[in-house]
């Protein structure tokens, strides 16, 4: 394996909130927030805004943020995914007359950049999975998340995580 | 399992984009506690009832004349109590019978005039109790129920001999009633239709802001984006004041409004709908700091649409007679 997965014992989960330090949290998990909705959205447009969003409202309400309840990754990641599920609903349902015509054609100079890149090659092979599917490859190989944080931010069993990520790769591969 | 192929996608975020957001972060104030927040919104009304009322301007200009006279306290302890005066009765009276009902705005209705139950129509610019005779009759065009000044205001009365009651009674008979009807749902209506008006104007501004810089950059002309961004400042703060103003359950108050009862009945949905405004507040004032415009005019496309569809959502009447009431 190339890139080292994000154990429980980082800096974060080991510390109360009052003694985290925000700055190496921050640096630390923007990375990871940064990729989750490049691979989530699957483009690269909006991904800054949305990065930037999730550690707006995260910085606002640390002083929410509770050790007893929940691991910060699994916090984090959990407003990161409202926020993804937000932005992905509101762009299908809301976009401007300035944007009609982009979808009419389906290309910009932006789409034909990214149409080149791995990352609308991913996009384009996750058109058909389904979206627990793609929020699962966003947080394993996105934001670099083990099977367990995952599973706590999903709502699923470790095992479960493991068996739908193995098949969903491997689908992937056959066809990359 | 060979999943490299999927690690090599993974990128680093841009350094400027790394190091700008730290930086706002770092100038984020934490969320305020409700408490402060409410006081906030009270404070706003305040200011925007002394902001349009002859009778408030006048009597903060006492108060200040006659801060020698007692202590504060006592002062307005007094004043809350009993209005002991002519001037102060009269000021109670008036502020009292705009008290909205059946109908009434929310915000305020289209013509800027407040309806009453009783089919009567309130002009806030109506001359009061006590005026003379020469401006004893009501206007008889409807006049903007906030923003506008009258061309010839009502004159107010001069301050009695011994200013000290009138002075600061007056003063507290603006500010008493919202004290004293604190926790009733005519002051929620009015807190709210306050928070509203100044939402609705600042919207207004930051639209015509941000068009305007779509034509100038056409033009070839410089643009200067910092009025549009404090505009869009100015929104994601007033943004999550609204959660604040319905706080309080008015269903089954004396004041009759157009607040659906979704709003209490799927609180989740309501705040979802706030959370929404404020974050494309947010992303249009971020856009406007790096001097993004198609992002900007994007942003506030989405935030007009979000107020849209809370309105259809949560208001009865939907979006019909939305506005600001400018003159």
């Amino acid at each position: 394996m190339t890139v080292e997965e994000v154990t429980p014992d980082t800096y974060a989960e080991r510390s109360a909130p009052r003694d985290l330090d925000w700055n190496s949290v921050y640096r630390d998990h923007l990375p990871r927030l940064y990729n989750y909705f490049r691979f989530r959205t699957g483009r690269d447009a909006d991904v800054e805004d949305l990065t930037a969003r999730t550690f707006e409202k995260a910085w606002k309400a640390r002083d929410r943020y509770r050790r007893d309840l929940a691991g910060f990754s699994t916090w984090l990641f959990g407003i990161a995914r409202n926020v993804a599920t937000d932005h992905l609903r509101s762009t299908h349902a809301h976009l401007p007359l300035d944007a009609a015509d982009e979808i009419a054609t389906g290309s910009t100079p932006e789409d034909d950049a990214a149409r080149r890149s791995d990352l609308a090659r991913l996009a384009r092979l996750t058109v058909n999975l389904s979206d627990r599917q793609r929020e699962l490859i966003a947080l394993k190989y996105g934001a670099t998340l083990n099977n367990r944080i995952i599973a706590r931010i999903t709502g699923l069993s470790e095992s479960n995580v493991g068996t739908v990520l193995q098949r969903t790769v491997e689908k992937l591969r056959a066809q990359w | 399992m060979n999943d490299d192929f999927l690690y090599r996608i993974r990128t680093e975020p841009p350094a400027h984009f790394a190091s700008a957001l730290k930086a706002r972060l770092d100038r984020a104030p934490r969320r305020r506690a409700k408490a402060v927040r409410f006081g906030l919104a009270l404070l706003l009304f305040g200011t925007a009832v002394a902001i349009v009322s002859p009778t408030a301007r006048h009597s903060v200009v006492s108060l200040f004349a006659d801060a020698s006279d007692g202590t504060e306290e006592q002062r307005l302890a007094e004043a809350a109590d009993e209005p002991h005066n002519e001037q102060a009765k009269a000021d109670t009276e008036f502020l009292e019978s705009a008290t909205p009902a059946e109908g009434g705005a929310f915000p305020p209705d289209g013509d800027g005039l407040l309806p009453d139950e009783r089919g009567i129509r309130i002009n806030p610019f109506a001359p009061r109790a006590g005026a003379t005779s020469e401006n004893s009759d009501p206007p008889t065009q409807s006049a903007p129920a906030i923003a506008s000044l009258p061309e010839e205001p009502a004159p107010v009365p001069p301050p009695p001999s011994n200013p000290e009651p009138h002075g600061v009674s007056s003063t507290f008979i603006v500010t008493g009633p919202l004290l004293a009807e604190e926790g009733t749902g005519a002051y929620a209506f009015k807190a709210r239709r306050s928070l509203f008006t100044v939402i609705a104007w600042t919207m207004e501004s930051l639209e015509a802001t941000v068009k305007s810089l779509g034509v100038a950059a056409h033009e070839n002309r410089p643009v200067d984006l910092r009025e549009a961004e404090r505009y869009a400042t100015r929104l994601e703060r007033l943004v999550p004041l609204i959660a604040d103003a319905f706080a309080q359950d008015t269903r089954l108050s004396e004041v009759q409004t157009r607040a659906l009862d979704d709003i209490w009945e799927r609180p989740v949905g309501f705040a979802r709908k706030i959370e929404d405004m404020e974050e494309f507040a947010g992303a249009a004032r971020r856009a406007l700091q790096t001097g993004d415009r198609s992002r900007a005019y994007r942003n506030v496309g989405f935030l007009r649409r979000t107020c849209t569809e809370c309105h259809q959502e949560f208001r009865k009447g939907g979006d019909k007679d939305v506005g600001a009431t400018y003159p």
